[in-house]
């Protein structure tokens, strides 16, 4: 059960260079698809820690955290392509 | 954990790395979408694979399945509609930023 720690560890890593990447960014576009990569490594991590930890409902979080970015991603796209939001 | 879950998982991580770094190098939106659709479906794909051959047959690895499905479907509906949105706003320049 030691190798996991590192496994999050790595994880932690690749997400701070998505948000350095979120940082240095210039077009609207990219950072929003910085903020999509971002919460999908946010829910590949809240997977590593439920398998860290004895207790194993974190997958609910992680589920409940998938359908809040599709929802907001869905919104702020058709915001892009109409203007509005309807 | 075993040798098989351990060693997608580490797989996994080395291809979201890969991703990652694309997000830098690349120079224009759409070859950058390239490089996140990668993370979206292959690194996705790796770990949570490797982490259902650790739990085994139970309603976790169910759990972790729809998930995986949920993350599959969404993470491409939504590339999909920001290259949308970026080809209607810079269709005079022909797709060039």
């Amino acid at each position: 059960m030691i190798e996991i720690n590192y496994l999050i560890i790595v994880m932690t890593f690749l997400i701070i260079i998505s948000l350095i990447r979120f940082l240095t960014s210039k077009d609207i576009y990219t950072k929003i698809l910085t903020v999509n990569v971002v919460s999908t490594k946010i829910i590949l991590l809240i997977c590593l820690v439920s398998s860290l930890l004895i207790d194993r409902d974190y997958i609910d979080i992680a589920l409940v955290y998938a359908l809040i970015n599709f929802i907001v991603m869905i919104i702020v796209s058709k915001y892009l392509i109409n203007g509005k939001i309807q | 954990m075993n040798v098989i879950s351990l060693s997608l998982i580490i797989i996994g991580l080395m291809i979201i790395f890969i991703g990652s770094i694309g997000l830098f190098k690349f120079r224009d939106f759409l070859t950058r979408t390239h490089a996140a659709s990668v993370i979206d479906t292959l690194g996705v794909m790796l770990i949570i694979f490797g982490l259902m051959f650790d739990e085994g047959f139970n309603i976790l690895s169910l759990k972790l399945f729809i998930l995986f499905l949920l993350v599959f479907i969404s993470c491409s509906t939504t590339s999909y509609l920001l290259a949308q949105a970026y080809y209607k706003n810079h269709k005079k320049s022909g797709g060039a930023s």
